[in-house]
């Protein structure tokens, strides 16, 4: 295969205090450019919006202010902190973006919070209560990820944001139909996976005898403190790959029945903390 | 590289395999030789009591020497050392000059632990002698004395080593010779400290203010640099070590800042030691808060090593001295038409944030700080009469720069080190 002819690019940038790269080939060097462009334009938007860190981000403003009055959010979050209050009962509470608020484990949504439908308000109704993405933005943003790649109409693209949040596409240039891919050594998962047209989460992988996820088995087999998950639904693994981690046997069975997943890997080790 | 810094580290740990650092070959050296090294210690104070404690503990098990003089101009250190002595049924003669137990001819090596400003010319008189020497670190309290000190040690052939221990510790041993192999990517700094909580004095008796001087020597610029001298010469050396290299130059502060008690010598210091490759040495010590301890991070492009806590951390950037990794690897394996997987995926990295990964040892299995290794391989040199190039030259060059640091702090200069040091 010539290069020359397929155009292939890559490039990464900054954001969300993890490194995004991307490489795309087989459409023209102006419209990948482009694309890459927009991607990382839509990662500093994002993460204007989902971070608690930047004291300009509406996440930031929000845990300042929400416990005074309600705070009319943007849709983008609007629709994130719904998102996230549904992933909070699918997990039995195990995924939960108000964990920094005090004893949020034994409250409900409503202790913690007041979402006005109309207005698009939040309010906070114990004065303790914080908002953090951390555990989910990654897969937010690949969702925007997909949806610029769609526009753009790329075919072909490898997307990894820090290695724990993968998007592929199309195919390698030199492979048959997907593009392959393995685990950092150090971790210990030796299974080399064919990606295409899917996402990926890793969580919490670190060394340790890594085995796939057997239904027949009824459940996991030890206690999993490594888990990579993929799924057509970004933000789905993202929150599957996280509480997987934490859960027990039988909420981790209950969990997997209710979010999409299409495979899950574990690996037996201990939690990169 | 030739005979290069890696080579001599290999040779090092082979010293230290075979040498300083393993059990059985000091006792096989003992069984072998059949005549004992004779040692002496000469200065019995706090460092020297320790040196004599390990040396009589270490004797029941290596045969291979024994003390047979101590010597001190303070009676009461004298007489507390031969205390010491008595406990381990060892009767050392005792000296109160040390010429005379120089010119006595009955030692064949001198262990050194007199206050700095008397290094220079015993140790010059002991290796013109014959007599080799074990000097404590630092060599010397000025740069002329220091080179006076390698001078006479290669005119007159006779063992001279300094007592920089790292040099003989098999953590410090077997992390070089991983950071020279390039296992760790380049080095780019060297994070070093002494955070000390103690006025540092030793207590003078009433009845004889004289002695404050002598005693407190550590105190007092014609005896010591202080911090300098007594502590950064150790942490300079490793710097030096790991990164192959001497500085280039060093720009350097001192305060007497809280223990105004009439010392000379600064209680807060800092410096920045800069090298030819554009890595650096940063530096400081203190006396009034002790939370950071002592420690010496080495700072490489894959990981961190923590060497006095023993802590081996990796880095996890996706461009290594080697190429590209992770999914810029695999770009590159594309361009030359390669489709194998890359390893790619992992937990995130987040290289803004102080990493949280659990450490892992640099080594394991090294007991104490190599001081006994030390003992022990002098008294192996003396016996083969032969001791590696670089460790002298590890030690003159450490001394060399902790007295230029001195410099940089008296002048307020950047300095730089005379062409006639230069070694």
């Amino acid at each position: 295969m010539n290069l020359k002819n397929i155009n292939l690019f890559y490039d990464n940038y900054f954001g969300m205090n993890t490194l995004l790269e991307v490489v795309l080939w087989g459409q023209s060097e102006l419209k990948q450019q482009r694309c890459f462009n927009q991607i990382s334009a839509g990662l500093t938007l994002w993460e204007k919006i989902l971070s608690r860190f930047d004291e300009e981000a509406e996440t930031f403003v929000l845990n300042e202010k929400a416990v005074y009055a309600p705070v009319k959010v943007s849709t983008e979050l609007w629709q994130s902190i719904r998102r996230c209050i549904t992933y909070r009962e699918l997990t039995h509470g195990l995924f939960d973006v108000f964990y920094l608020s005090d004893q949020s484990q034994e409250k409900s949504v409503d202790e913690l919070l007041r979402l006005d439908t109309a207005h698009q308000t939040v309010h906070f109704v114990s004065s303790d209560t914080q908002v953090d993405f951390g555990g989910i933005g990654k897969g937010i943003f690949l969702e925007e990820v997909i949806r610029i790649l769609d526009e753009n109409e790329m075919e072909n693209a490898f997307v990894s944001f820090g290695g724990s949040s993968i998007h592929s596409r199309g195919r390698h240039p030199h492979h048959e139909a997907s593009w392959p891919f393995s685990f950092q050594p150090q971790f210990g998962m030796t299974e080399e996976l064919s990606l295409t047209n899917t996402n990926l989460s890793i969580s919490g992988l670190q060394s340790g005898n890594a085995h796939i996820y057997s239904p027949e088995e009824n459940g996991l087999i030890s206690t999993p403190k490594c888990v990579a998950v993929q799924g057509q639904s970004p933000v789905s693994v993202e929150v599957l790959s996280t509480s997987l981690i934490v859960a027990d046997h039988e909420k981790q069975a209950s969990m997997i029945k209710k979010i999409e997943s299409e495979d899950i890997y574990y690996g037996v080790g201990t939690v990169n903390a | 590289m030739g005979k290069s810094r890696r080579n001599f580290i290999k040779s090092s740990i082979a010293v230290g395999a075979g040498l300083a650092l393993g059990a059985s070959s000091f006792s096989s050296l003992g069984q072998g030789s059949g005549k004992k090294v004779r040692l002496a210690v000469i200065g019995t104070g706090s460092r020297g009591n320790f040196l004599i404690k390990h040396l009589l503990r270490e004797n029941t098990t290596y045969n291979t020497y024994e003390l047979v003089a101590i010597c001190d101009n303070y009676a009461p250190h004298l007489e507390k050392t031969q205390g010491i002595c008595a406990e381990y049924k060892s009767t050392p003669k005792a000296y109160s000059d040390y010429k005379k137990l120089i010119n006595d001819r009955s030692v064949d090596g001198v262990i050194l632990c007199t206050p700095l400003h008397q290094h220079a010319h015993i140790t010059i008189e002991c290796l013109e002698k014959g007599i080799h020497v074990l000097c404590e670190k630092s060599m010397a309290r000025t740069i002329d004395d220091v080179k006076s000190m390698y001078d006479a040690h290669i005119r007159s052939g006779s063992i001279l080593l300094i007592g920089h221990q790292r040099m003989f510790s098999k953590k410090y041993l077997s992390a070089m010779d991983r950071i020279h192999a390039g296992d760790f990517g380049p080095v780019g700094q060297i994070r070093a400290y002494w955070h000390r909580n103690k006025d540092w004095r030793r207590k003078v008796p009433k009845d004889a203010p004289h002695l404050e001087r002598q005693l407190n020597w550590r105190l007092y610029k014609e005896s010591s640099a202080g911090l300098l001298t007594e502590l950064m010469s150790h942490q300079i050396q490793v710097a030096n070590w790991a990164l192959k290299q001497v500085p280039t130059s060093v720009q350097a502060s001192g305060s007497i800042q809280f223990w105004k008690d009439g010392r000379e010598v600064p209680d807060n210091i800092a410096a920045i030691f800069n090298y030819a490759d554009g890595s650096k040495c940063i530096y400081d010590s203190m006396n009034t808060n002790r939370s950071y301890g002592v420690e010496e991070h080495i700072i490489a492009d894959l990981a961190t090593l923590r060497m006095e806590t023993n802590k081996l951390q990796w880095d996890k950037p996706n461009q290594t001295i080697d190429g590209p990794m992770g999914v810029a690897k695999m770009v590159e394996n594309i361009k030359n038409g390669e489709k194998k997987a890359e390893p790619i995926g992992g937990s995130t990295w987040k290289p803004e944030t102080a990493t949280k990964q659990k450490p892992e040892p640099i080594f394991v299995g090294q007991k104490g700080d190599g001081t006994v290794e030390e003992l022990l391989t002098f008294v192996k040199f003396i016996q083969q009469k032969s001791v590696p190039k670089w460790m002298i030259k590890e030690a003159y060059n450490a001394s060399i720069w902790t007295l230029l640091t001195e410099k940089a702090i008296d002048s307020g200069q950047t300095i730089t080190c005379p062409e006639k040091y230069v070694i």
